[in-house]
C-alpha cells in the first residue's frame, strides 16, 4: 500500500474564490519496460486516473501517462461555490484507489 | 484572437499568410506546426494529428513554462496556464500535454470544467531527450466556434534523459 497522500489548500476561502489545490501521492510509477536485477521486465503500474470532486460533483481529473513522473504532484485550480468536501482519488494499474478527503474552509 | 484583419481577408488561410509575412505580434500555428514537423516521433505526430485534425490551433493562449535547462530528465517541473473563460458555456475542456521525443507522446491530460475557475495546472513529468514540450487546450464552444484549439511549445533540452533507464 502507499502512503497517505500530502495535500495543501489555503487555510481559509471565500465563495466565489478560485483556490490553488496541491497534492502529491507516493507512487514509483512503473514504465513497464525498465529491468529488474535478474533482467525479468518490471510490469508497468502508473496511476492512471486522478479524480477531485466537490461533494459528489466532479470538478478535475487528470489521465496519466508513463511520461509522468514519479510521486505525482498535481497542482489544479477549483473555484468554491460553496463549503463542501472536495475528495482526490487516485486509481493505479493494479487497482489500487488511494482516496483522501478535506472540508473546504469557507469562511464569510 | 479578433483582428480586424480577420474580417478583412475572406480566407482564414489568406489571413495566416498574411500576418505570417507581415510579422504581425499575432502568431498563429503554420510556422509551429513546421517547426514541430521537423522533429516529431511517429507517436507524437499520430498523437498531434488525431488532436488537430484540419483545425489550425492559435497560438499565444497558453502560458507553458518549464526550464529551458534540465539535468535530471526524471523530473521535470511545469506550469501551464489557458487565457480563456471558465463558464458555463464557454470554457477550456481538456489540455493535453505531449512530448516530441518521448517513447510514449502523451504524457497526461487534464479535463477541466466550469467550477475549475482557471485552466492551470502544474506537475512534474519525465523527459527522455532534448525535446519540445505540446500543450494543446480543447474549448467547450468547438461545435459554434471557429477556434477550437489553443496550443504552446516549449523547447527543453536534458542532459541526462528520463526514461531510457
Amino acid at each position: 500500500m502507499t502512503a497517505k497522500p500530502r495535500i495543501k489548500l489555503p487555510e481559509a476561502m471565500k465563495v466565489g474564490e478560485t483556490i490553488e489545490v496541491k497534492a502529491l501521492v507516493r507512487h514509483p510509477m512503473e514504465r513497464g519496460y525498465r529491468k529488474d536485477a535478474q533482467g525479468k521486465t518490471i510490469p508497468r503500474n502508473i496511476i492512471h486516473t486522478f479524480t477531485a470532486d466537490l461533494d459528489g460533483a466532479r470538478v478535475f481529473d487528470a489521465e496519466f501517462g508513463t511520461g509522468v513522473a514519479a510521486n505525482p504532484f498535481m497542482s489544479f485550480y477549483l473555484r468554491v461555490s460553496q463549503p463542501g468536501i472536495l475528495k482526490l482519488t487516485w486509481i493505479d494499474d493494479t487497482g489500487v484507489k488511494i482516496e483522501a478527503e478535506r472540508q473546504l474552509n469557507v469562511v464569510a | 484572437m479578433n483582428s480586424p484583419l480577420v474580417s478583412a481577408n475572406p480566407s482564414r488561410r489568406d489571413f495566416l499568410i498574411t500576418a505570417s509575412s507581415v510579422g504581425v505580434g499575432l502568431s498563429v500555428s503554420g510556422a509551429l506546426t513546421r517547426v514541430l514537423a521537423a522533429q516529431k516521433s511517429d507517436d507524437f505526430k499520430a498523437a498531434y494529428d488525431a488532436l488537430t485534425k484540419d483545425a489550425q490551433p492559435i497560438e499565444d493562449k497558453i502560458k507553458l513554462e518549464i526550464d529551458a535547462y534540465i539535468e535530471n530528465g526524471n523530473m521535470v517541473f511545469y506550469r501551464l496556464s489557458v487565457d480563456h473563460a471558465m463558464e458555463p458555456n464557454d470554457y477550456v475542456k481538456r489540455v493535453h500535454l505531449l512530448s516530441t521525443e518521448n517513447p510514449f507522446a502523451r504524457v497526461a491530460r487534464f479535463n477541466f470544467t466550469p467550477q475549475s475557475g482557471r485552466a492551470a495546472v502544474a506537475g512534474r513529468m519525465r523527459l527522455a531527450k532534448t525535446q519540445n514540450v505540446v500543450a494543446i487546450a480543447e474549448l467547450s464552444s468547438a461545435e459554434t466556434s471557429a477556434a477550437r484549439l489553443y496550443i504552446a511549445k516549449r523547447y527543453v533540452q536534458v542532459a541526462i534523459g528520463g526514461c531510457e533507464t
